[in-house]
């Protein structure tokens, strides 16, 4: 059939059927017009009701979206417009955590790293292994078995306190983790946290300080304190879309950051951390020297200070008695504070050189002066003596290294008085001892002189001045002053921190830190020669080391008591500064020792021994040759 | 080059008028019709419907006149050949939509926990390595450790040596007495 044919034939067909219906139509139609009225009426109903139904929700819809497009019932969040839900439910956020920055030692010794640790919760109305219920009695008698300082009773009152979210313990090593997932009970929720180590526990943690272990982590002493710009690595979040970035297969996430923005952000993390210019192992031997003294004269505290002179880093700064930042909530909050920098003490005798150093710089004695001393002297009406004058009396004519190895107060007194008490006083200031120090550490406590006119006009204030008392100073700030001796007369800034360096141990940053010129380098050389025969004749003999030419000088000095009167007759701060090797300057160690009690408890017994073995400990570490004669300086 | 012999220029200008005798007649066919490319190449054609156009005019040549494809199959053949490259880039696609969005996420998400696992393995690593280093640091400070402290007294010092003084030589001594060395006993 072609294609013509075939239209007509359909046509035909058509045309019969139309034919045909208009025949049954008109037969059946008087009939069927109330069915029809019906039957229009109803489909009217029903598009009516659909088309009302419809103009009702997009009247909803109306007023949803502009009217009022927040959402009251029970389960969105209050307050939120339908646009910030359906935010919060096609998307996620997520955090990443960077650690915080090591801390590393002059020996990159790890002083301080992240750890992860786990919090356990417990949510007894899910207890169930394989879908069938465990008692509670049963998982805390398994529980008790793997955390240690906890019994089983105690957990099981721990399970009746509530049916979920009962926090059981904190701070769970991965080792605890892994027993409690190998139980495979249900309701028990372990939560992923860091948490700051500090593997050498107690050996620097006057220096690194400590961080909170909540979920802040703030800092609170030490150098993870003031160097938390450099510490911090903040988290990293953004919000992610659901849809395909995160999805789960066989037990396991996948999540992808999608952007490339994000990715990069993720990955830009380096290896650097925080170097201190202490060293552990010197660290450790000053302590234990420090620890052993103290033991023995049974003293209240104690501090020892390394100092390279050259540039003012602190190699090793130890107070005891001290604390472990892994336990820190079990110590006292007084232990938290580097008393060798946020306290003041009279310095005594170890201020003598300094003073000697002034005078000689103001040009008012020469290094072959010599002084009458007659074992004591009245000022103001104040009879001031010599700490030996009951035993030895006067000692005569004495040089300026004579007045030092004897640690004669008569002789400052006669030095100083040669100067004029103004120019004396401004010489004091110009060493910063009043002035604020930018530390490493914090709470470094500024010194404190008597006021000028005070101290121009009563001469007594120059006089106890010049042997150490009637001012104060931080034990760092009295080894600043010896390392300008040491150095040739400049003033380092003291400091911990050496830079940021990465795993090959090359520096990435550094702090700079100012000098400045306060002595002579004659003068310095000779104020050096001369503690040097303080250590090799006077009262520092206990810190010889054989072969090595060391300069020192020791000090006791009373302390300031708390009632008017002045000083305590028996609370004494015995210290010991020493400069180590002479011919060329490196190291300046002082140790003070608080009241030490019982007989014979100078500087000369005290704390002259620490630093010798605290010299000898350097000598191994750095392995300084012994001095030779003919050598050359 | 010039070692070789220069072609003469009849060598190529023979066989290339040949080439493009054969190629007009070529384009002549082509002309005709697509579909009948590939009959006319080996210049058989077919019987049925041209010999009586032979037989009218056996003087002239006349090339059969194709009838153009009906308009509708032209339409499915473009149809078939679009969608066999549409199937092409659809599969493709399909590849490159299930890469970004499966393979590279799931590949991305194990890499980046292997990372996050080496970290805290090294993290681990240091904390262990360091509290064993301590641990023993406590030990030997024990009294009965039995371990010597370095001291200067049971240390060597060895001095600096001076720098070594390069040897002054002469070659020619140094010469006659290889030179001897080498030299046969006998002689």
């Amino acid at each position: 059939m072609t294609k013509p044919q075939l239209r007509k034939s359909l046509r035909k067909s058509k045309y019969h059927s139309s034919v045909n219906d208009r025949s049954q139509r008109k037969n059946s139609a008087p009939k069927q017009i109330p069915a029809k009225k019906t039957f229009l009426s109803r489909l009217l109903l029903v598009w009516g009701m659909l088309v009302l139904s419809a103009l009702g929700l997009a009247g909803r819809l109306y007023y949803l979206q502009i009217v009022n497009p927040t959402i009251t019932y029970k389960q969105a969040p209050e307050g939120k417009t339908l646009k910030q839900i359906a935010r919060d439910q096609q998307s996620t956020k997520l955090r990443f955590y960077m650690p915080r920055r090591q801390i590393v030692d002059r020996q990159r010794n790890v002083l301080a790293v992240d750890r992860i640790t786990y919090e356990l919760y417990a949510h007894p109305y899910l207890f169930k292994r394989n879908l069938d219920k465990v008692p509670p009695e049963q998982v805390a008698e398994k529980l008790a078995e793997i955390l240690e300082n906890k019994t089983s009773e105690e957990l099981l009152k721990h399970f009746s306190q509530r049916d979920r979210g009962i926090p059981i313990a904190k701070n769970l090593p991965e080792s605890v983790k892994e027993k409690i997932e190998k139980l495979r009970i249900d309701g028990l929720d372990l939560t992923q946290n860091y948490s700051r180590f500090y593997p050498y526990e107690e050996v620097s943690a006057e220096v690194v300080g400590y961080v909170n272990r909540d979920r802040q982590r703030r800092p609170q002493a030490g150098v993870e304190y003031t160097q938390q710009k450099l510490l911090e690595r903040p988290e990293l979040s953004w919000l992610l879309k659901r849809s395909f970035m995160i999805f789960q297969k066989k037990n396991q996430s996948i999540f992808y950051p999608g952007e490339l923005k994000n990715v990069k952000k993720m990955l830009k993390f380096d290896d650097l951390s925080l170097q201190l210019t202490i060293d552990l192992r010197l660290q450790q031997a000053a302590r234990a020297a420090l620890k052993e003294k103290m033991e023995q004269y049974k003293a209240k505290r104690g501090a020892v200070i390394v100092m390279d002179v050259r540039d003012g880093s602190i190699a090793a700064l130890v107070n005891e008695p001290t604390y472990n930042p892994n336990f820190y909530e079990k110590y006292s909050v007084e232990l938290f504070k580097n008393w060798a920098i946020t306290d003041l003490y009279e310095p005594g005798s170890t201020f003598k050189p300094i003073n000697v150093a002034i005078a000689l710089d103001a040009g008012v004695i020469k290094p072959s002066d010599v002084f009458e001393d007659t074992g004591k002297i009245k000022i103001d009406g104040w009879e001031i003596r010599n700490h030996d004058y009951a035993t030895k009396g006067a000692h005569g004519t004495l040089t300026l290294a004579e007045i030092l190895q004897r640690s004669s107060n008569v002789g400052m007194i006669k030095i100083i008085n040669r100067m004029d008490r103004r120019d004396y006083y401004h010489r004091l200031q110009k060493l910063g001892l009043e002035e604020k120090l930018e530390f490493d550490l914090p709470g470094y406590a500024p010194g404190h002189l008597k006021n000028e006119i005070e101290f121009t006009v009563k001469s007594i204030e120059a006089a106890t001045t010049s042997f150490g008392q009637g001012f104060s100073l931080t034990p760092l700030k009295l080894i600043q002053l010896h390392s300008a001796i040491a150095n040739g007369g400049k003033l380092v800034t003291p400091h911990v921190v050496k830079g940021l360096v990465d795993f090959n141990g090359y520096l990435h940053w550094q702090p700079s830190f100012e000098s400045k010129q306060v002595f002579s380098p004659q003068t310095t050389h000779s104020v050096l020669e001369m503690m040097e025969t303080v250590v090799e004749e006077g009262s520092g003999q206990a810190s010889k080391v054989p072969g090595y030419r060391i300069a020192g000088k020791t000090g006791t000095a009373q302390k300031v008591s708390g009632g008017s009167s002045g000083y305590d007759a028996t609370a004494k701060i015995t210290s010991f500064v020493g400069i180590f090797p002479v011919e060329s300057p490196r190291y300046a160690v002082l140790a003070v020792v608080d009241e030490p009690k019982g007989e014979h408890t100078y500087g000369s017994t005290v704390a002259a021994p620490i630093v010798g073995s605290v010299i000898e400990s350097l000598i191994a570490i750095e392995g300084i040759p012994p001095f030779e004669k003919g050598s050359g300086e | 080059m010039s070692a070789l012999p220069k072609p003469s220029i009849d060598d190529y200008s023979i066989p290339s008028k040949h080439y493009s005798s054969r190629r007009t007649r070529y384009r002549k066919n082509s002309l005709s019709s697509k579909a009948r490319q590939s009959q006319s190449k080996d210049g058989s054609f077919p019987q049925s419907s041209d010999r009586a156009l032979q037989r009218s005019s056996p003087q002239t040549f006349q090339f059969p006149q194709v009838q153009p494809l009906p308009a509708k199959l032209k339409v499915l053949l473009l149809v078939q050949k679009s969608s066999l490259g549409l199937a092409l880039i659809l599969i493709a696609s399909s590849i490159a939509v299930y890469v970004s969005t499966v393979r590279i996420p799931e590949l991305w998400s194990k890499k980046y926990q292997d990372l996050e696992t080496l970290q805290r393995q090294e993290r681990q690593l240091v904390a262990a390595n360091e509290s064993l280093k301590h641990k023993l640091a406590q030990q030997a400070q024990e009294k009965d450790s039995n371990l010597a402290l370095i001291t200067s007294n049971n240390t060597i010092f060895i001095p600096q040596a001076p720098p070594s003084q390069p040897k002054q030589t002469n070659l020619e001594e140094d010469l006659r007495e290889t030179s001897l060395k080498n030299m046969p006993m006998g002689y």
